[in-house]
């Protein structure tokens, strides 16, 4: 651990401030995940496996932008029937809307760390407001390929039938909590 | 080993019967998955999931007591990442050849009022048998609005260090502190 919050003192000494900085989402470690209540009795969860996306950061002037692009059709929860449930038309209807998207409009700041991601959301063709509370985030170099690398956990509510998709609500909750690990490489 | 199994559940089935009031359930594996978190190299909290997990819990409620048996397939482990998953099933984690299944059995229930809040137990992991405490969120019970049946449902959570159970592989750089976060739901016999 040393070593590696040491690589991060080092990275976090020297940031080259002075411009933005684009960073390309590693989706190996960019996992988009959701909670959903299952009828009072536990919390459900699923995870989209393929994601892909730019960020670019100005830590600096404390300005950024985030676009996220994920496959829907890549939901994956453990349990074969529910996800061929889930890509299609009752839910994700992956035939018609292959991905999920996010944009960013603006960001908030907390010293020279992101705070918070606010954009639009796009869902079954539908465009909504969406902030990401911004955990935990960190830049550093990775301890293997030596790549400047940047990470946080991101988290979001949403109401999913303000996207159209009301299917057993409320027998499966409305409410949707979003949990996304991100990890990007800077380009 | 089932002659072990078998004599335990002899043991719990003993306990159960002693109890007039006490209900089995069988865990429902179409709504119980254990995922766990874990810090990577300080930047993000990373992932997993086991997708086959069976059990039987005993519950008197108004006893207050019961019992809970869980048994997790680790080769079912899911990250979303195949590369990641066999790693993960090979000696330097999880060792699926060897350590067919990962157990845990409670010692002890406590409740609040007559709802589940706490179940004491222990992990065997890796061949490691280690005390464990799970935290009961949200413990409901009630019918099926389909099957009618009696279900009972709850979220669980528990930290565990893998190095306590020999799995030392790249700490600190994925932590050591593993996070368990478990949905449960359990249909009454």
């Amino acid at each position: 651990m040393k070593t590696i919050l040491a690589a991060l003192a080092a990275a976090a000494a020297f940031p080259a401030l002075a411009a933005p900085e684009s960073y390309s989402l590693d989706s190996r470690h960019t996992f988009p995940s959701f909670e959903v209540n299952h009828l009072g009795f536990s919390t459900q969860r699923g995870r989209f496996n393929k994601t892909t996306g730019k960020v670019t950061l100005d830590r600096e002037a404390k300005t950024g932008s985030v676009e996220i692009e994920i496959d829907a059709g890549s939901v994956d929860t453990g349990l074969d029937k529910l996800e061929e449930h889930l890509v299609g038309e009752d839910f994700f209807n992956v035939a018609k809307y292959p991905t999920l998207a996010f944009k960013s409009r603006s960001m908030t700041f907390n010293g020279d760390k992101p705070a918070s991601v606010s954009g639009d959301f796009t869902m079954l063709g539908v465009t909504r407001p969406l902030t990401l509370t911004i955990h935990a985030f960190n830049c550093g170099v990775h301890p293997i390929n030596k790549k400047n690398v940047c990470g946080a956990d991101a988290s979001a509510t949403l109401k999913r039938s303000e996207f159209g998709m009301t299917k057993y609500v409320p027998g499966v909750s409305d409410e949707v909590m979003l949990k996304i690990q991100v990890e990007a490489f800077k380009d | 080993m089932n002659r072990v199994r078998a004599f335990l559940a002899a043991i719990l089935l003993g306990t159960a019967a002693a109890s007039a009031g006490a209900d089995t359930y069988a865990v429902d594996p179409r709504h119980t998955f254990p995922s766990f978190e874990v810090s990577h190299l300080g930047l993000s909290t990373q992932r997993g999931r086991f997708n086959r997990t069976e059990g039987e819990i005993s519950l008197d409620l108004a006893a207050r007591r019961g019992w809970v048996q869980i048994q997790i397939d680790p080769d079912s482990v899911d990250t979303g990442d195949a590369q990641l998953e066999a790693i993960l099933r090979s000696e330097t984690f999880f060792d699926t050849a060897t350590h067919r299944y990962i157990y845990f059995r409670s010692t002890g229930l406590e409740f609040t009022g007559d709802r589940l809040s706490r179940v004491q137990g222990e992990l065997t992991l890796l061949g490691v048998a280690r005390p464990i405490s799970l935290e009961v969120a949200s413990f409901h019970c009630g019918p099926h609005p389909i099957s009618k049946k009696e279900v009972c449902g709850a979220d669980v959570t528990a930290t565990l260090k893998r190095s306590d159970f020999g799995m030392t592989r790249h700490i600190p750089a994925v932590g050591d502190e593993v996070k368990l976060l478990i949905q449960v739901e359990a249909v009454r016999n």
